[in-house]
């Protein structure tokens, strides 16, 4: 990668790098997720209940750990708690607490009607998870799982438009930021949107087919088709935009355009991934690849590191142009420490254990979801 | 009962003289605090009283400046409050074919720009605009360290301290010049390229240059409204400083034709100062 094409301003630096990366990838999953809640709960599809439990665990675990990558990235951490206390209305920062705080209780009163039957019965097996789910009960003792649905119903379609704010504001975020090229593009917030849908139904498959081959229990690939074609169609509109993006700045010819691209050429590998990625989850998804869990596994693999290398080019790139518009600099970002690729491997193991936490406690899958299966 | 009308018109007396004393105090209070504001800043809330002003024309590259401003502010290696670039600009006529070039110095620093979207994005209040003098300053206690206005502003001026570990950047030397002096860049500065005055002084003679020579200002498209006036970049503004519109292509690629004129412009940049990290 080059070291720096050009003069560069004294000054400059790539400040936000995998941390950052990491944070709207996160955020995507939380909104991409609700998708299957809405076709659980607004639609009917009752056959993807399952899928949609993990879904849930895996977007709660997003949610708790997502908020964690940009709080790793400040310089001053131990300050982050001033936020609430000086609100700068005008900041985009001040957005993220009332988007991530709206909807983690909404997700969180979301859980409770979804998981509180499970609970019940669990409390009563004992041991340490059966202790902490009858905590989590909060005294309910008996329920009825229809009038809880209804909750649930409830809860979920409130939690799709808050999700997809909360994932969009990270768009606005970059968008707000007009003094670097291409982020300041109007395309930025539905690229965000739509990855968020392609990664959210592919993290919930990827957890829920590899989670079920691990207690050995099968799951039907027809199930899945709806989730499956939506990632693909949304995977392929992703690949639309990320050209109209390019294309756009090519073809105005921006003053940044040569810099730019020189910047996206040091990023070459993160764009072939993130193309071909996409392009096999969406050709994929409506291939024979798409009616095989094995299949759907390999695409949902690909969903995730396809959006992984998208949000890497969103960030990454323009970043690297110098604000004197004459040259290009390279990331530092290191392996161990701060900003580094440890602490982004740290979060995701982070996730993980939220999510193996929450299918302790709960269970796995419910004994309660009137269902198909 | 007399008693109690007594006690009653003694506590309204009282109550009067507590009345008229806090009524004497507050406007005394007022007034000394209005004359004390106008000493130190400027009387109309919200307008800039400070400005800088850079005559390109006269700088000589010496970097005289740059080394004051390190001194001054303590400013750690790799990072810089000011630095100069050299410009080398240059047109070629198609009708003569004739190439002229111009080499220039040009200082840059904080623009404490007037609409700061520095300031705009700051979560926290830790960057500010004084709305008495127009400086836009930093509370370093407060800062998180998040690079929001670092990545907002268009200058590319701000830095993370790496010894305070919080952002920081040219100060237009709050510390002096709020106490009569000038910034310590200008104080330096051998052949006065650095000018400071203020505004608000009717016969500070900042207003002579300004109202004498033809002044631009960087980057004028991003509506930061910046408040250091450049002098002698007409002819080039068109170029790098932009016209005032709103296009994108407004900074050009190193070679540009002028489409209305049919010049062809050569333009080029260096810095002297970008290997230190
Ligand atoms: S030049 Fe940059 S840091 Fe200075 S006030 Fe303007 S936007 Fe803020
Ligand atoms: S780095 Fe500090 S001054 Fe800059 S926006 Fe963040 S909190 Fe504000
Ligand atoms: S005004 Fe002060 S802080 Fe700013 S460049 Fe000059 S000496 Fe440095």
């Amino acid at each position: 990668m080059v070291e720096s094409l050009g003069v560069a301003l004294p000054n400059h630096k790539v400040e936000w790098t995998v941390l950052i990366v990491t944070y709207p990838f996160f955020s995507g999953i939380v909104a991409g997720s609700t998708v299957i809640s809405l076709l659980v709960y607004l639609l009917g599809y009752k056959n993807l209940a399952h899928l949609e439990r993990v879904g849930h665990f895996v977007a709660l675990s997003c949610l708790l750990v997502a908020p964690l990558a940009p709080f790793f990235d400040l310089t001053m951490p131990a300050r982050g708690f001033l936020v609430p206390f000086y609100p700068n209305l005008s900041s985009p920062i001040f957005l993220f607490f009332v988007f991530w705080t709206l909807l983690f209780i909404v997700m969180l009163l979301k859980s409770y009607f979804l998981l509180r039957r499970d609970f019940i019965g669990r409390a009563k097996e004992g041991g340490f998870f059966g202790s902490l789910a009858g905590f989590l009960t909060f005294g309910a003792r008996d329920v009825n799982p229809e009038e809880d649905d209804k909750k649930v119903r409830f809860w979920a379609l409130i939690s799709f438009p808050l999700a997809f704010a909360f994932t969009g504001y990270v768009g606005f975020l970059l968008s707000a930021m007009q003094a670097v090229p291409m982020w300041g593009s109007h395309i930025l917030i539905p690229v965000f949107l739509v990855s968020a849908v392609v990664s959210g139904i592919g993290a919930s498959l990827f957890f829920y087919l590899v989670g079920n081959s691990f207690q050995e229990i099968s799951v039907r690939a027809e199930d899945l088709r709806l989730p499956v074609v939506i990632m693909a169609v949304f995977a392929g509109l992703d690949l639309l935009l990320l050209f109209l993006e390019i294309i756009l700045e090519w073809y105005w010819n921006t003053a940044h355009w040569p810099l730019l691209a020189s910047a996206m050429g040091a990023n070459l590998l993160s764009y072939l991934i993130a193309i071909l990625a996409l392009l096999f989850v969406f050709l994929g998804g409506f291939t024979g690849l798409g009616r095989s869990t094995g299949g759907i596994t390999l695409l949902s693999i690909a969903s995730l590191l396809g959006i992984y290398a998208m949000r890497w080019i969103t960030v990454i790139p323009p970043q690297m142009v110098d604000k004197g518009g004459r040259a290009v600099v390279s990331p530092h970002i290191k392996l161990i420490g701060r900003e580094g690729f440890s602490e982004v491997i740290a979060l995701f193991l982070l996730g993980l254990f939220f999510i193996l936490l929450f299918a302790s406690v709960a269970g796995w899958r419910s004994t309660h979801h009137k269902e198909v299966t | 009962m007399k008693e109690t009308l007594e006690e009653k018109s003694t506590s309204r007396r009282d109550f009067i003289r507590a009345l008229a004393v806090g009524a004497v105090a507050t406007c005394g209070g007022a007034v000394f605090e209005t004359a004390r504001a106008e000493r130190t800043y400027s009387p109309q809330k919200g307008k800039n009283r400070f400005v800088f002003v850079v005559d390109v024309r006269k700088c000589i590259g010496c970097d005289a400046c740059v080394a004051a401003c390190k001194a001054e502010r303590n400013t750690p290696l790799g990072v810089f409050n000011t630095w100069v670039e050299k410009w080398e600009v240059g047109y070629t006529d198609p009708a003569t074919g004739e190439t002229r070039v111009k080499v220039l110095n040009v200082p840059k620093l904080c623009n404490h720009c007037e609409n700061p979207p520095c300031v705009k994005v700051c979560p926290v209040y830790a960057t500010y605009r004084d709305e008495g003098d127009g400086l836009v300053l930093q509370r370093y206690e407060r800062c998180i360290g998040c690079r929001l206005c670092e990545q907002a502003c268009p200058y590319g001026v701000r830095y993370i301290d790496p010894i305070m570990m919080v952002m920081n950047k040219c100060t237009w030397c709050d510390h002096r010049v709020r106490n009569g002096l000038k910034p310590a860049c200008v104080d330096t500065c051998p052949t006065k390229a650095r000018e400071f005055g203020d505004l608000s002084n009717p016969n500070d003679p900042i207003w002579e240059l300004i109202n004498k020579n033809s002044v631009q200002v960087l980057k004028p498209e991003t509506g930061a409204k910046p408040r250091v006036f450049y002098i002698g970049l007409e002819g080039i503004e068109g170029i790098y400083v932009g016209t005032g519109s709103d296009r994108k292509t407004q900074h050009p690629p190193a070679v540009w034709t002028d489409t209305a004129t049919g010049r062809v412009y050569t333009f080029n940049v260096r810095t002297q100062h970008n290997k230190f990290r």
